[in-house]
């Protein structure tokens, strides 16, 4: 990973006036979001299209951080407090962030789509705008060293784990999404003096099937099951853990116990959402390995950090001596 | 009759060290957790070396250790303890236990092959 590696966010827009597009681009480019256009105002599709269309984005595996609407009826007769109510219902977590044609026009809404914006703005009002990305899409501050650091850990990992690979990893990027990517994921908490939350890998289980097939993993089986599926899960939270825990957590005493709080975990398997009971944004990476041999489709794997119960940034500090330690893995050493 | 137990929780990680130390010559049994690794303990007895794993579930592997030495009174079989954990503490947890050696992970066999050799006496 590059050292201006930044940590960006992905935003849905939906915006047919050009004047606010363009400022809407200014304004992405400044907070590292990276804007979803959705084609509906640039169409013909309907109104029925149009909030489908917002709906398979949601559906998609599009981690979002926000959805930008605007008030003013497009040309297919789709207006954002058409969309903004059933986006909503469908994606509470998600802020969504109305443009208004006139400054004092965000009171004349109805109660209940006041209640589905996060927050509404004026073209000409853009430190309105600034502020609620600031609060609701960057609202917690992500050290790129953490981000760069997890990212080499985890590729290190995949490569100990998985043989004859090429991994790739996006940008990193905030998401303010509860979506379930896959059937199969992994949870592990990660603690320390300076944050508390989980680690979450994501995947399918025929992903991680075909990756056993493949003879890449040291899983010797012709014919795998979920049993053996779970085991590489298992193996690649716990390698990611470990080197995380050696690499920032090891000059930390840990949370007193005290500070030992708790909140239920939620998981909607109709909805594929889970809940960690935290609306902040969470750290994500996504990564794709590839087959070195170009026989075998690629696997992707989500990463997602979520430091629910406590978060001290200012604190994060790695370890030199774990960086140490990091390097002479493998090695046996003798008491 | 086995020279080596290897204890740990993945399928992959059992596999992988237990197909190289057979690569090599030697007999291995496996166990799951700590609690199975006590089992395979009491049934053979003449295992030479344990490589465990710390986190697991059931029973970790610093504690199948501490009851190797305690409960079973095994003073003698030696131990290696194969983690992701590289925290000093844990290690010095592991050494008074009665742990022999600490390899953090991933594993290399060809890095500690000899030194395995050594403790198994082959």
């Amino acid at each position: 990973m590059s050292e201006d590696t930044q940590i960006v966010s992905k935003v849905l827009v939906h915006e047919c006036n050009d004047d606010a597009l363009s400022v809407l681009k200014k304004v992405c480019t400044k907070h590292n979001l990276v804007g979803l256009k959705v084609s509906t105002g640039n169409n013909t599709i309907g109104l029925k299209d149009a909030s489908n269309e917002i709906d398979d984005v949601l559906k998609s595996n599009v981690d979002l951080g926000a959805i930008f609407l605007a008030e003013e009826i497009d040309q297919n007769g789709v207006s954002g407090t058409d969309l903004c109510l059933e986006i909503h219902h469908t994606r509470p977590e998600l802020p969504i962030f109305l443009r208004v044609s006139d400054k004092d026009s965000a009171e004349k809404f109805p109660e209940d789509v006041k209640s589905a914006i996060t927050g509404f703005y004026h073209i000409d009002g853009i430190d309105a705008l600034d502020e609620l990305i600031n609060s609701y899409i960057c609202s917690m501050y992500y050290p790129v060293e953490l981000a760069n650091g997890i990212q080499d850990i985890s590729i290190d990992a995949f490569h100990n784990i998985i043989n004859n690979s090429d991994i790739t990893c996006d940008q990193p990027y905030l998401v303010k999404d509860q979506i379930i990517y896959g059937e199969l994921f992994s949870l592990i908490p990660l603690e320390s003096d300076w944050c508390r939350g989980y680690m979450m890998l994501q995947t399918t289980e025929n992903e991680i099937l075909e990756l056993i097939r493949s003879g890449r993993t040291h899983i010797n089986s012709t014919r795998p099951d979920s049993r053996d599926t779970n085991s590489v899960l298992n193996e690649i939270t716990n390698m990611i853990w470990g080197g995380i825990k050696s690499r920032y957590f090891q000059s930390s005493d840990g949370p007193s116990e005290a500070h030992r709080t708790q909140v239920p975990i939620i998981v909607n398997h109709a909805q594929k959402h889970i809940s960690f009971g935290s609306t902040e944004p969470q750290l994500c990476f996504k990564y794709t390995l590839n087959d070195e041999g170009k026989k075998y489709p690629n696997i992707t794997l989500y990463q997602r950090l979520v430091f629910n119960l406590s978060w001290s940034p200012e604190k994060f500090a790695e370890s030199d001596k774990a960086v140490d330690d990091f390097v002479d893995s493998g090695e046996l050493e003798m008491f | 009759m086995a020279q080596i137990l290897v204890v740990d929780d993945s399928a992959t990680v059992r596999n992988e060290v237990s197909s190289f130390i057979k690569g090599h010559g030697m007999t291995v049994e496996v166990a799951v957790d700590g609690k199975d690794g006590l089992d395979k303990l009491k049934k053979d007895p003449s295992v030479k070396l344990i490589i465990s794993d710390v986190n697991m579930p059931n029973m970790d592997g610093l504690t199948m250790v501490e009851k190797v030495r305690g409960e079973l009174g095994n003073a003698t079989v030696n131990i290696i303890m194969l983690t992701t954990e590289s925290d000093p503490r844990m290690k010095q947890r592991g050494k008074a236990a009665g742990v022999k050696g600490w390899i953090v992970k991933p594993f290399k066999g060809d890095n500690v092959v000899g030194s395995i050799k050594k403790l198994v006496g082959a």
